[in-house]
C-alpha cells in the first residue's frame, strides 16, 4: 500500500494548523480612523471629549485623547480589556495630533492580541505633513515601550 | 465662491523640477504624491498671508527636525472655508494668534539646501477647501 499520499496530507495538515497557530499569535489586526458617533461615545467611555481621535476595526480601538489634562494619552479597548496608557513618545505624540494626518488613511494602529485578549504590541503608521513613518511599540507591565522608529522627512 | 489666493512670494513662480523632485500639485514623492504646491523663493525673502484669516499657529513639516517651521492659517470672510499651511518659512512671532489680511507680511523663507543638497529653495503652500485638499494653483490665478 502506498502510505505517501496519507503522509503528504497529514504533514500539509500539520503546516495549515501550525501556520493557523502561529497567525493568531503573531498576527497584527489593523485599526483604521473613524469619526466619532453618539454610540461610540456611549461604547467607550461616557465622558469622552470632543478632543480625541477614533481607531477601530469594531471590535478593537484605540482612542487618542488629548485634552490637556489628566486624561491624555492612549486608551485601547476589546472585549475584555480597556486600559490607559501614557504616550509612547510625547513629543511625536503631541505633534502628530497637532498637526493632523495628510488624509483619514495615511495614520493607522495595529495591535498584536494574545489568546487571553490582552495587548502584546502596537505600531503606529503615519504620513504627517512632510514626515511619514512607522513606531513598533512593545507593551509591557501595562506601559508602552518604544522597541523601533522608522521616520523619514520627504522634501516637499 | 471663494476668493483667489494672494501669491505668498511676490513674482514667485512653481518650483521647476530638480533631483528632488518638481513643485506642482500631484508631482510624485516616492510612493505618495505631492499634496501641495511649491513655489520657489530665496532665503530670507518675504512670506505673504495667501488669505484674509487668522494665523493660529505655527506648524512643524517634520516629526523630529523641528528647525523646519510654517503657519497654519484659517481663512475668514471672503476666504471663508480655506485653511492654509505654508511651511519651510520662519513665521513673525507678532502674527501667530492674530488676524491677517491677504498680502501682509507673515515670515521669511527659510533654507532647505542643508538638508536637501542641491534642492531647489522653496516654500511649500497645502490648501484644503471646505475640509478637502485641493491643488492650490486654482486658487492663483497667473502662476506659473
Amino acid at each position: 500500500m502506498n502510505v505517501m499520499p496519507v503522509v503528504i496530507v497529514l504533514f500539509v495538515a500539520f503546516l495549515l494548523g501550525g501556520c493557523s497557530t502561529l497567525g493568531k499569535s503573531q498576527g497584527y489586526v489593523k485599526l483604521e480612523y473613524k469619526e466619532i458617533e453618539p454610540s461610540d461615545r456611549e461604547y467607550l467611555f461616557k465622558n469622552i471629549e470632543t478632543c480625541s481621535n477614533l481607531y477601530t476595526n469594531n471590535k478593537l480601538s484605540v482612542l487618542e485623547v488629548y485634552c490637556s489634562n489628566e486624561k491624555d494619552g492612549l486608551y485601547i479597548y476589546g472585549d475584555n480589556y480597556q486600559h490607559k496608557f501614557d504616550w509612547f513618545d510625547s513629543d511625536f505624540n503631541r505633534w502628530a495630533i497637532q498637526e493632523g494626518c495628510n488624509n483619514p488613511e495615511s495614520c493607522f494602529y495595529e495591535l498584536k492580541v494574545d489568546e487571553s485578549g490582552e495587548i502584546e504590541a502596537l505600531n503606529y503608521h503615519f504620513w504627517i505633513n512632510l514626515s511619514e513613518g512607522v513606531y513598533r511599540v512593545d507593551v509591557l507591565n501595562k506601559t508602552l515601550r518604544v522597541i523601533q522608529k522608522q521616520v523619514a522627512d520627504q522634501p516637499s | 465662491m471663494s476668493k483667489p489666493l494672494i501669491n505668498p512670494v511676490k513674482n514667485g513662480r512653481i518650483r521647476k523640477p530638480d533631483k528632488w523632485g518638481s513643485g506642482g500639485f500631484g508631482a510624485p514623492r516616492g510612493s505618495r504624491k505631492h499634496n501641495g504646491l511649491d513655489i520657489s523663493v530665496a532665503f530670507g525673502m518675504d512670506i505673504l498671508s495667501p488669505v484674509n484669516g487668522k494665523v493660529v499657529r505655527k506648524a512643524f513639516p517634520y516629526a523630529k527636525d523641528l528647525s523646519y517651521t510654517g503657519v497654519l492659517i484659517e481663512g475668514d470672510g471672503v476666504h471663508l472655508g480655506i485653511v492654509v499651511k505654508i511651511f519651510y518659512m520662519s513665521p513673525l512671532v507678532s502674527v501667530i494668534g492674530t488676524n491677517v489680511v491677504a498680502g501682509d507680511k507673515i515670515g521669511t523663507a527659510q533654507a532647505l539646501t542643508k538638508k536637501y543638497p542641491g534642492i531647489t529653495n522653496h516654500i511649500h503652500l497645502e490648501v484644503k477647501k471646505n475640509n478637502v485638499i485641493i491643488d492650490p494653483k486654482t486658487m492663483l490665478p497667473g502662476i506659473s
